[in-house]
């Protein structure tokens, strides 16, 4: 059999595992909004402190980054974690491994940008914010869905267990989007190198400026692409630390 | 335990002239942590079998001691760490636990296991209800795997093993869950398809019907021992 019907069939089954799974549907509907209305509560309180300079909107981009990162994040975790021990029959029922790695990724891409695209309309609708380039701000969140989705894939052959895999991920997207959008008071540069940092700039430029970097497209493209060869590397030769 | 007693003969004494499928010699398995004061566990020493077409062999042992293990290393899904596996033809393997995804309905598990056997949707849709009639659960081809029940579970985790005609199946625990007449059903398509020629390998914590079976190993201190079929009849 070609391999495309191959990879049809485990990407659909991927989605349709994810999918299926009332727990990750609540999350896909409630937690954009939820938290974009906690993060609007908590950051202006926060933006009067002395030392921090935000910008204005940045609760509402700090929240979509954050929603997005962790439903993106809890995606590529599940899809690794939930699939481990049924991958490895299908590889005995013939699938070539890097054909089950691959339709894991394309699966976890392709639900990225579902996470994106929920996360984006809810941005636009729940918030007081009109993107300048709204093409290009559902672009910047699309980046932060595929980054996270690759650091939950990361995490998932790392751990081996969805539980301590999504405390170290919310732990993780918590830092990483109050970090992008400045409530952070640190001058050091390490933030910068967080993996919300560049997305955060292209939304923050689609958004208020209308304008989108050629060199941070690359930068985001760059980061995804060194997760998703962690990535390989983590699931090809295990690593459970559980 | 293993309901059979230590009563071994010599694996050299086996009388067929059918051709080998499956040949594994002096297989070493241990796990081990690489965690300070992780505990390290010698599970396979020197396991040593030969399984040829047309047999139905029985591989017993107690609890924990490395029967699921060595049909891992067998398949091909765990790797050795001494020792030689040889393979003939294609392989269905049933594991234990039921391996599938389970929020798939039947249908999209067999489809999808299917494909990865190179087989085309017409002969998946054709096997599929061949094996949903013969094991008795067609009503439920449309229900999601995490919906049915252990034993409906376990049909469904046999059937994927059996979907493309293997020339070696290699079962473990493979009744688990079956009601009686279920079990019986099991019977006669293993006696069935190694008529056919297929090889049949069948992991147990015991074994019940030895006259079932051409051969019987009992696996004990990380290496296999061959019991006398007649022998175990009688301890029985």
């Amino acid at each position: 059999m070609a391999v495309a019907p191959r990879q049809r069939a485990a990407v659909g089954a991927g989605l349709r595992a994810f999918l299926r799974k009332p727990m990750n549907v609540a999350l896909l509907v409630a937690l954009p909004p939820a938290v974009i209305f906690m993060y609007e509560l908590a950051v202006d309180p926060i933006s009067a402190a002395p030392g921090i300079d935000l910008t204005p909107g940045a609760a509402d981009l700090g929240g979509a980054l954050f929603a997005t990162a962790f439903l993106a994040g809890l995606l590529g975790l599940f899809q690794v974690v939930g699939t481990a021990q049924s991958d490895r029959r299908l590889v005995v029922c013939g699938y070539h491994p890097a054909e089950v790695l691959l339709a894991r990724l394309l699966t976890v891409l392709i639900a990225g940008g579902l996470v994106a695209g929920i996360t984006f309309v809810t941005f636009w609708v729940r918030t007081d914010v009109t993107p300048a380039r709204p093409l290009v701000a559902f672009g910047a969140l699309l980046g932060a869905a595929l980054v996270y989705a690759l650091v939950g894939v990361c995490l998932g052959a790392l751990f081996g267990r969805e539980l301590e895999g999504s405390l170290v991920l919310v732990f993780l997207a918590d830092i990483d989007s109050f970090g992008s959008i400045g409530v952070v008071p640190t001058e050091s540069a390490v933030l910068d190198y967080f993996p919300l940092a560049t997305p955060h700039d292209m939304l923050h430029e689609a958004v208020y400026g209308g304008t989108v970097s050629g060199g941070d497209v690359a930068t985001v493209l760059g980061y995804a692409g060194a997760l998703a060869v962690l990535g390989v590397v983590l699931v090809a030769h295990g690593g459970d630390l559980t | 335990m293993p309901n059979l007693e230590n009563k071994s003969v010599p694996d050299n004494d086996q009388t067929t002239t059918s051709e080998w499928v499956i040949r594994g010699t002096d297989i070493e398995k241990t796990y081990d942590s690489w965690l300070p004061f992780g505990r390290t566990v010698e599970v396979l020493t020197e396991a040593t079998l030969t399984i040829n077409e047309s047999e139905l062999v029985g591989i017993v042992g107690g609890n924990g001691s490395g029967k699921s293990t060595l049909m891992k290393i067998l398949v091909g899904v765990l790797e050795r760490d001494g020792g030689e596996v040889e393979r003939r033809g294609t392989i269905g393997w049933c594991p234990q636990e039921t391996l599938l995804y389970d929020r798939l309905t039947v249908r999209e598990t067999m489809q999808l296991f299917g494909s990865g056997y190179g087989l085309d949707s017409a002969t998946i849709r054709e096997r599929q209800a061949w094996l949903a009639d013969r094991f008795e659960y067609e009503e439920y081809l449309d229900t999601r795997v995490d919906h049915l029940s252990g034993g409906n579970q376990q049909k469904v985790n046999l059937s994927v093993a059996l979907l493309h005609q293997p020339d070696v199946l290699l079962l473990d625990e493979p009744y688990t869950g079956f009601d009686w007449e279920t079990y019986q059903t099991f019977w006669e398509f293993t006696d069935e398809l190694a008529a056919q020629g297929t090889a049949i390998v069948v992991i147990s914590h015991f074994v019940e019907e030895h006259d079932r079976f051409d051969r019987i190993y009992e696996l004990q201190d990380g290496s296999l021992e061959r019991q006398n079929v007649a022998d175990s009849e009688e301890v029985s």
